[in-house]
């Protein structure tokens, strides 16, 4: 590894008897008595010594480095008298001029043009030395100033960034030019082509205070006429929930963080774990979630649900989401669930309480691992999920499975069937959701912690067979009043699900309609009968 | 990145190949052509999206295919040339950092291939002449290296052996080493043959022009993807440091940021991030019902892309070797991004202030040094009213003096204070009188006192009354 020659800069400075001469340019210091009518007779100029010229010059060379390099180079100021004295240590962070190359800019905004000269680091112009000779570069090019058309922020094609000074730090262009900036303005340049035309060619602006100069690109993008995103995977989907993710994008955006402060966790897997956490269950398509479209009634359990922590209250808030629900099922009002690709009139109002009911104890299922606060609250949920629907629905579900089974033989068989006309209607209807959100179905299966997922559809009729089949067995039997026998066995239950581990063949099959079927016709009798026993 | 083919045209690439039995004469040219098809039609198949030129060269060179992403233009060209003279290399080679600059600028990372049967030629302008000239460091106008980041694959049309024997392979070694991009000689192995050949480009273009599938990540959420054009290595030697790093293929978002707050910073590459079929792609027969079939699938990249554009938001994503430190916005008492969203908690402010954002002394010039005395002097005219801003004047200038030793200002600036002095009114407040006194001592006594320590007001009745 070597050193830039710039990494070290020793400055020795003469410190002889000579140096207090005078530099005998004499300066008008007092020009402030014309204006007054008194005639006072002005006092006679001052001029410099050489040492304190040297001293001008050291502290300008400073300002400009400092200005422009402000880490990794060291400087060292040393006068040079009888003895040498040291002026300063080598912390003080410079950087030699050489690598400096100075700019002209015109400002043509206001009425009195005038140039602004800036100092950067010579590769803000790497490309513009390409095209042109060193002898058009020569001390310095023009840019000029071009108003920016709109406030719009966008991401330019920037290659490089360096920090500029102007030249005449006090002048009153500069610093008109710099306060703009300071301000949180930006300024775009303009760069003369050889063809005589301009193009856009760096920008100006500041970021906390310094400014910086960022170099755009001039030339032809290697990503142009990207292929079209509606002609690739997923492009024809139309439904994507935009709004909601962007919201939770803002919920994940980055902070500064004070880097004395301590922290026992690193922020990057902390911001990774609460990503994790909060895509659990995140339906990606509006057709595919009921829960997210009635966020109004389910407030404010979504958001709580996935926190790492729930304090007391917390817990209060999602049981009263809970007890909304409960509340709206018993008096019977219908879910605001929005009418989207569902054939006829969309699906029942009590096929949408059973669908929401299975998507909210999936979703706090999903986080009933993160604390017992996570897991009371999946209690509620699987306490609260109406008692009675196994009398309504058992006998239903039956048909459906029957319905299905028909329809395979024949469609039509179904429709011409007038006795079971309503169940027929709902396995249509289940049929079709089912379609819909198999491959959604297989994505969350593929996503998420199986442990977890294990009940996903519980007693839901699209419901992958044999081990969720067991499940919701226990699931249902702790439905209606409850003994204590009950609430224990369904605890020992859940606990035991997760220790559960998958059976590897249902693993590999994972959506796979072709299996899941025979399964489920096959177990109809086993494992619906209990059910109905119940019932 | 973008590609420019240069084929050898000089009449060498004529010779025929040593003739097999019961086979077609080849011409060097023919296995050239031959290979680069072979070439194209991997990129074709691959890398649909890499810009491609092709350009010839003989004692003149001539741009055949600017570049594209047609390749059947590509290759229906390539059979098309004819042969010249001549070998020059130099000129070709500014032939081609002309195309490139012209076309890509000097931040492209571009790749040439450069096609010859490696005969290099002799005299001015042939590949010895041009690199036994070659200086380093020095001002000069030969082509190389580059002024824009290129590799040099060099594709032999000739034998091992005998680009041994000729030195040519050290001679192409060497132009790739002076460009200092990177790159390789490749030469057919197993002898010269339209197989060898072929075999050559094929490897080069395997380990060239690979598609890059990954997988996009946030959370549970993900979808394969694949980045175009494909990342390269990143090999950079900075003033303390040398940084190489190989791209995952896992990306990682691990966080968000509005694009403002993002800034236009300077980017070492760019991709587009594709999605791809989740699906093995091994049963080529139904690729067209597959790609509709994909279509219909939701997909996290779709989601993603949407979003951040509905938003005017960008996503940080972990490369394999991000380092970052930030806090929760629920670590903060106040919303960092502010209840309506109406904040933001950036840009970080650095504790130190850049020269032209404080108030910075410049005396080089005199009239910076005349705008300060004039400060001072606006201020001691509204003395007493003004006495806490003449002293604030007052002492910026003392200091400033004191530290480049410019004892002479102090006693000129006195001066003026004690004329100041003797031009008050008669009307004018006794304080002023006192001030402007006191004031112009201290300011001569200054050279003898700590340069830390300012001038105070001095206390009078007039001051203790207020």
């Amino acid at each position: 590894m070597t050193f830039p020659a710039s990494h070290k800069t020793v400055f020795i400075l003469d410190h002889s008897p000579e140096f207090a001469e005078s530099c005998r340019q004499n300066i008008d210091f007092d020009i402030f008595t014309k204006s007054r009518t008194t005639g006072v007779i002005p006092l006679a100029p001052i001029a410099k010594t050489l040492w304190t010229c040297t001293c001008e010059a050291t502290l300008e060379y400073c300002r400009i480095v400092n200005d422009i390099f402000p880490y990794g180079k060291l400087l060292r100021f040393i006068a040079s008298d009888t003895e040498a004295h040291i002026l300063n240590s080598w912390k003080q962070d410079e950087q030699s001029i050489t690598q400096v190359r100075p700019r002209e800019e015109q400002n043509a905004s206001s009425s009195a043009n005038y140039d602004v000269e800036l100092l950067h680091h010579k590769d803000a112009h790497v490309d513009m030395f390409n095209h042109l000779s060193p002898s058009e570069v020569g001390n310095g090019i023009t840019l000029k100033w071009c108003t920016p058309r709109s406030n719009t922020v966008e991401l330019h094609n920037c290659t490089g960034a360096f920090r500029v000074t102007p030249v005449d730090v006090i002048s009153r262009p500069s610093s008109c030019l710099t306060n703009f900036l300071l301000n949180g303005r930006q300024v775009m340049l303009e760069q003369p082509r050889k063809t005589g035309s301009k193009v856009i060619s760096h920008l100006l602006t500041s970021h906390g205070g310094v400014i910086f100069i960022h170099c755009l690109s001039t030339s032809r993008s290697t990503l142009e006429e990207p292929p079209s995103i509606s002609e690739g995977c997923g492009g024809r989907v139309t439904d994507y929930r935009i709004t909601d993710f962007g919201e939770y994008m803002k919920e994940n955006r980055v902070v500064p963080k004070d880097v004395t402060e301590d922290c026992d966790e690193l922020p990057l897997t902390r911001s990774k774990a609460q990503l994790e956490r909060q895509t659990r269950h995140w339906p990606m398509v509006i057709s595919n979630t009921v829960v997210f479209n009635i966020l109004s009634h389910v407030d404010p359990l979504p958001s709580l649900i996935t926190k790492e922590h729930l304090d007391e209250e917390d817990i209060l808030d999602c049981k009263k989401s809970i007890y909304h629900l409960v509340g709206m099922e018993s008096r019977n009002e219908s879910l605001p669930v929005p009418v989207m690709g569902t054939r006829g009139k969309g699906p029942k109002r009590e096929e949408q309480y059973r669908q929401m009911w299975s998507e909210l104890e999936m979703l706090v299922r999903s986080c009933s691992d993160l604390s017992p606060a996570h897991e009371s609250i999946l209690d509620c949920v699987v306490d609260c999920r109406k008692p009675s629907e196994d009398h309504v629905k058992s006998p239903k579900r039956k048909g459906e499975v029957k319905e299905e089974k028909t329809e395979r033989i024949s469609s039509t068989m179904s429709s011409s069937s007038s006795s079971s006309s309503l169940a027929t209607d709902k396995a249509w209807q289940d049929l079709d959701r089912y379609k819909g959100m198999s491959e959604r179905e297989k994505k969350d299966f593929n996503l998420g912690d199986t442990n977890n997922d294990h009940n996903q559809y519980a007693d839901s009729p699209q419901s992958p067979p044999p081990v969720k089949k067991q499940k919701t067995l226990t699931g249902e039997k702790s439905r209606g009043p409850r003994s204590f026998l009950a609430l224990w066995n369904n605890k020992l239950n859940s606990v035991y699900s997760r220790k559960h581990e998958e059976f590897a063949g249902r693993m590999s099959s994972v959506g796979n309609m072709a299996e899941l079927y025979p399964q489920m016709n096959a177990e109809e009798d086993g494992s619906l009968a209990p059910t109905n026993g119940q019932g | 990145m973008p590609s420019i083919v240069l084929l050898d045209a000089s009449l060498s690439m004529a010779r025929p190949l040593p003739a097999t039995e019961g086979s077609e004469e080849y011409q060097r040219r023919h296995l050239a052509q031959h290979g680069i098809t072979t070439l194209l039609d991997y990129m074709a198949a691959n890398s649909r999206l890499e810009f491609t030129a092709l350009a010839a060269f003989s004692s003149l060179w001539e741009l055949v295919v600017p570049f594209t992403r047609d390749y059947n233009q590509l290759k229906s060209s390539l059979l098309k040339l004819e042969v010249y003279d001549k070998t020059m290399m130099e000129t070709a080679l500014a032939g081609v950092s002309t195309i490139i600059l012209d076309e890509w600028g000097s931040a492209t990372p571009c790749q040439l291939i450069l096609v010859t049967d490696g005969r290099v030629g002799i005299g001015a302008g042939s590949l010895k002449h041009m690199l036994d000239h070659y200086k380093p460091a020095k001002e000069q106008s030969l082509p190389i290296p580059f002024p824009f980041p290129c590799k040099i694959q060099v594709m032999l049309i000739c034998s091992q052996a005998e680009a041994l024997q000729s030195g040519t392979l050290n001679l192409f070694q060497k132009l790739i080493d002076i460009n200092n991009g990177g790159g390789n000689v490749h030469f057919p192995e197993g002898g010269l043959s339209l197989k060898s050949v072929q075999q050559m480009f094929l490897k080069f273009a395997e380990s060239a022009y690979a598609p890059f599938y990954g997988t996009l990540r946030c959370g549970h959420l993900k979808s394969d993807i694949q980045l175009a054009p494909a990342p390269e290595r990143y090999y950079k030697k900075h003033d303390f440091k040398v940084v190489d790093k190989v791209m995952s293929p896992d990306l990682e978002i691990c966080s968000f940021l509005d694009i403002g707050d993002v800034s236009s910073p300077p980017a070492i590459s760019r991709h587009l991030v594709l999605p791809t079929s989740t699906k093995d792609s091994s049963s080529k027969d139904g690729e067209e019902e597959d790609t509709t079939e994909d279509g219909k699938i939701p997909s996290f990249c779709v989601l993603l892309h949407g979003s951040l554009k509905v938003e005017n938001m960008v996503a940080i994503v972990q490369l394999g070797f991000l380092k970052m430190m930030y806090r929760f916005i629920s670590d903060y008492e106040v919303h960092p991004y502010g209840e309506d969203d109406s904040k933001t908690p950036f840009p970080v402010r650095p504790l130190e202030k850049r020269s032209y954002a404080q108030n910075t002394v410049v005396w080089i010039k005199p009239s910076g040094l005349q705008a300060d005395i004039q400060k001072v002097l606006r201020q001691a005219r509204k003395l007493p009213d003004k006495q806490q801003a003449f002293y604030k004047e007052l002492n910026r200038l003392r200091k400033a003096a004191l530290s480049i030793g410019f004892l002479e200002l102090l006693e000129g600036v006195a001066s003026m204070l004690e004329r100041e002095c003797t031009l008050l009114p008669g009307t004018a407040h006794p304080d002023a009188a006192l001030q402007l006194t006191h004031a112009a001592k201290l300011l001569r006594l200054s050279a003898e006192r700590d340069i830390l320590q300012n001038i105070t007001p001095l206390q009078t009745n007039f001051t203790e009354n207020d």
